[in-house]
């Protein structure tokens, strides 16, 4: 352990008050010459892992409008409304201000049709810019990556 | 204007109260310390909280059983997996529900890595308070690589919401082992480097031995668990006094101080992030096959449960009453830097006032878990 | 038409004086400023590294317009003075402080430096030999006690500042500053009258001349020591920052400055840490003294070698703050009084035997 406790001799605590600021010294000189592990985003991203939940997407050849997911969600942030194109009948819109990215409604729809995208930027000048409608929430990464 | 002038009257100096406002320099959160200084030495404290209150518990009154584990990681989202475990295992104590075996060594391999992460943030944020400013993102660096692997593991880097009743929501991705192997190694690395900075700088040692001292017989009689209390010297950790999960079959030292002062509690946590660096280790190695979810019922039958697990700042325990509908009826959370920071006015009497923000520091306080 | 103007001014001996000395103000004014920028700069980005990140690299080409940027920004700030505080006296604090921080540059060699660069140009435009009359800092025969008298002012009216401020944490912060600038002057002071034992002469110019054959820091590198540590303190800079430190709870003798006053503040900080740096390198390692540059760069040596013993000091104050915490203020002074005093009167001791033993071997007259 740390010799700061036992009893010390004068000529210890000399050589720990002279070789103590030295070694504190170059220990942070070290890394003025050593790689930086910082990038620049928004330059530069990194990679996700295939887990990572991020913004939710609808896929509407695979909703069936059970509404399954809207009835999980703890915070109530996505509400059923009619599909204009008919097929589903029902079609969840999602309020991303409120959504905390649980991914409770991805693990119970059944036939796995909203999913997370690996899209963080949530951001916009309008609150109607954050709220996904009919026609955005099947097309996010299009909207997101163009 | 307070005047500056010293009343002697029968040698009796003027006091001073002084308010350590809510804004702190430090990740601390918003806290009110309002501290009467007579000279240099405190004489009293008195501490204002309620900056950050929520309202969870009452919040967990109205939602469903699998929905509230989704909510509690925010409770200190510093270290958040621990507090959607002390939920998970008092569900499974009322219910007596059963857990796969490679669920539970998950489950270790979680709470031991987000243990790590929560003592690197707070080995920053102390740096930071004593006026080191260079170990602050030092800390942070390293516990990037830890917020990678947890990423890998949950998907997400605080709001991780892993655990479900009867195991763990995912399995562990491909290619963790190596990945894993190579950040645990780049921390244990850089973990030299601190002590280096620390251990052998005279500054630093001034303004931290024989600050605050605590004895033992004191720190039981104020209630205080975890590692501020191993620092003063009682050897005491839920992992070994009463294990749950896979703990039992793991091997790994406890470490304590012996003067409670704040630089034992420095030495002492920065000696459980290399305990937990062997634990995960081991783990890793010792991984059984098999799966890692049992399908559990979605509400338990009437009754009380509590589950407590050793959290980085002590024992965090969640009472739960369950009435058989699918809301728990009352959850009562207990938290352990609450317990540490109300017991402030006691213990800081007679220290300089300059000193405030290293004991403040070296207690760890998360204003998350405190208000709730 | 030179010939004009050289006969009129010969006639009028006095005014020659006075544009010599305005000349060299402007000369060592411009340069502290573009040097406090860099010193700035340098700073940013060296700490930066030690931190593993990054400085400013946005504006402009590796961030170097990012301190022109932060001064444009600072200048549009508001203003504010505190209701029951002295307008007057609230706003021309930082004007005093920064101003006599500024009496410094007349006595240190800037004018050298800036003269001897621009006299590279001779061969081309030969007026501006004219310009060799426009050193003035050899002339100040007392050059160090100068110095350190100025320094001294500045615990008096950092004391003001924290008193006009009409704050109580600003009168203690004020209080503990003047504190800190006080104990550490003795060391500083006989660190300093070590040297001159050593060198016997008070004249910075003269100094530099007496290290030829040896630079000061091996004949005495225990005085070196001494002086660097006091000299971080009366810089104010950290472990010894107390009185401006961020986190510190009575800390701040200057809260209540906002936009442009702030600034002065800021830069009178600076210029003292550029000028102890300076001195630093003028003490202990021989000044200018080094190499001459070949061919036409020679008049451009002296300058060249001084500033890169400053910058080098420069980057080891940088350095030292990265390393250190700070210290609490009783255990500051209890350093001051009770360790660096008697080490620096032990230290003028040795020095003045040291100096016996080297006239009589005649190594330094």
């Amino acid at each position: 352990m740390i010799e700061v406790y036992p009893k010390q001799t004068i000529r210890e605590k000399l050589k720990k008050r002279i070789l103590g600021p030295l070694i504190a010294f170059f220990t942070v000189t070290k890394y003025v010459f050593i790689k930086r592990p910082t990038i620049e985003y928004p330059t530069k991203t990194i990679i996700f892992p295939e887990r990572f939940r991020g913004v939710l997407e609808v896929d509407d050849e695979l909703c069936i409008g059970c509404g399954i997911c809207a009835k999980v969600c703890p915070n109530t942030c996505i509400f059923m409304v009619p599909y204009e194109k008919g097929k589903p009948a029902m079609i969840p819109e999602i309020d991303l201000q409120h959504c905390m990215y649980c991914g409770l409604c991805v693990d119970y729809c059944p036939p796995q049709a909203i999913y997370h995208t690996h899209v963080v930027s949530i951001v916009g000048f309008k609150r109607e810019d954050l709220y996904l409608d009919q026609k955005k929430v099947t097309r996010v990464q299009e909207l997101e990556y163009k | 204007m307070v005047s500056i002038q010293e009343k002697t009257v029968g040698r009796e100096v003027r006091k001073l109260v002084i308010n350590v406002g809510p804004q702190h320099p430090s990740t601390h959160g918003p806290m009110d310390l309002i501290i009467t200084v007579e000279g240099e030495t405190i004489i009293d404290v008195d501490v204002k909280l309620g900056y950050i209150h929520r309202g969870i518990e009452k919040l967990c009154e109205l939602r469903n059983y699998f929905q509230i584990p989704t909510y509690l990681n925010r409770l200190c989202y510093v270290s958040g997996m621990f507090w959607e475990y002390g939920f998970v295992k008092a569900v499974e104590e009322i219910m007596d529900a059963k857990v796969p075996e490679r669920a539970e060594w998950l489950r270790v391999i979680a709470c031991e890595l987000t243990r790590i992460a929560s003592h690197l943030v707070w080995f920053a944020a102390f740096a930071a308070d004593v006026g080191l400013f260079t170990a602050f993102p030092w800390g942070l660096r390293d516990r990037d690589r830890i917020l990678d692997l947890l990423e890998m593991m949950s998907g997400q880097r605080m709001t991780f919401g892993y655990f479900r009743v009867g195991g763990v929501r995912y399995d562990l991705p491909a290619g963790f082992h190596d990945y894993a192997e190579k950040a645990l190694n780049y921390v244990e690395r850089n973990l030299k480097d601190y002590e280096k900075l620390i251990y052998e700088n005279p500054v630093f040692l001034a303004r931290t031995v024989d600050i605050c001292p605590v004895s033992a017989s004191k720190a039981i009689e104020l209630g205080w668990t975890g590692p501020v209390l191993r620092a003063s010297g009682v050897k005491r950790d839920l992992r070994r006094d009463e294990p749950y999960a896979a703990y039992e079959a793991i091997d790994f030292e406890i470490p304590v101080g012996k003067k409670g002062d704040t630089f034992d509690r420095v030495y002492v946590r920065m000696e459980e992030i290399k305990q937990s660096i062997n634990i995960v280790r081991q783990a890793l190695k010792r991984l059984p096959s098999g799966p890692y979810q049992h399908r559990a019922l979605l509400y338990p039958p009437p009754g009380i449960g509590y589950g407590y697990v050793e959290d980085s700042r002590g024992e965090c325990g969640y009472m739960i009453v369950s009435d058989g509908s699918p809301k728990p009826y009352r959850v009562k959370i207990r938290s352990p830097a609450y317990v540490h920071v109300m017991s402030l006015p006691k213990v800081m009497k007679g220290s300089k006032i300059a000193d405030l923000y290293a004991i403040l520091g070296s207690f760890d306080p998360c204003l998350g878990e405190i208000d709730r | 038409m030179i010939d004009n103007i050289i006969i009129f001014l010969k006639s009028y001996p006095l005014l020659v004086y006075a544009l010599r000395v305005i000349v060299a103000m402007i000369f060592a004014l411009i340069f502290m400023l573009i040097n406090a920028l860099i010193f700035i700069y340098v700073e940013r980005k060296v700490w930066a590294r030690t931190m593993q990140r990054m400085g400013p690299t946005y504006v402009g080409k590796w961030g170097i317009l990012q301190l022109i940027a932060d001064f444009v920004k600072v200048l549009n700030k508001e203003i504010i003075v505190p209701a029951k505080a002295n307008k007057l006296a609230f706003l021309s604090m930082p004007v005093f402080i920064t101003g006599i921080s500024l009496l410094l540059i007349i006595i240190m060699p800037y004018d050298y430096v800036v003269v001897n660069t621009l006299l590279v140009l001779e061969p081309f435009i030969s007026w501006i030999g004219l310009l060799k009359y426009a050193i003035v800092s050899q002339y100040f025969q007392v050059g160090v006690l100068l110095i350190f008298v100025i320094l001294s002012f500045n615990p008096i009216f950092i004391l003001l500042t924290g008193w006009i401020s009409n704050n109580k944490y600003s009168v203690i912060g004020g209080f503990r500053a003047a504190a800190q600038l006080l104990s550490f002057e003795i060391p500083f002071l006989l660190s300093v009258a070590a040297v001159v034992v050593l060198t016997g002469t008070l004249n910075l110019y003269e100094i530099v001349e007496k290290q030829k054959n040896m630079w000061l820091i091996f004949l005495a590198p225990l005085t070196f020591i001494l002086f660097l540590i006091t000299a971080i303190a009366e810089a104010e800079r950290t472990p010894f920052d107390i009185p401006d430190a961020e986190s510190e709870i009575i800390a701040g003798w200057n809260t209540e400055y906002s936009a442009s006053p702030f600034l002065l503040l800021i830069m009178g900080m600076y210029v003292r840490a550029f000028v102890s740096a300076t001195l630093l390198a003028i003490f202990f390692f021989g000044g200018w003294l080094g190499p001459t540059l070949p061919g036409i760069l020679a008049p451009v040596s002296g300058p060249f070698w001084l500033m890169i013993k400053t910058y080098f000091f420069m980057v080891l104050y940088i350095l030292i703050r990265a390393a250190f915490p700070r210290y609490r203020i009783d255990q500051l002074l209890n350093l001051s009084w009770t360790k660096l005093l008697p080490l620096s009167i032990a230290n003028l001791l040795i020095v003045i035997v040291l100096k016996y033993y080297l006239v009589s071997i005649g190594f330094m007259s």
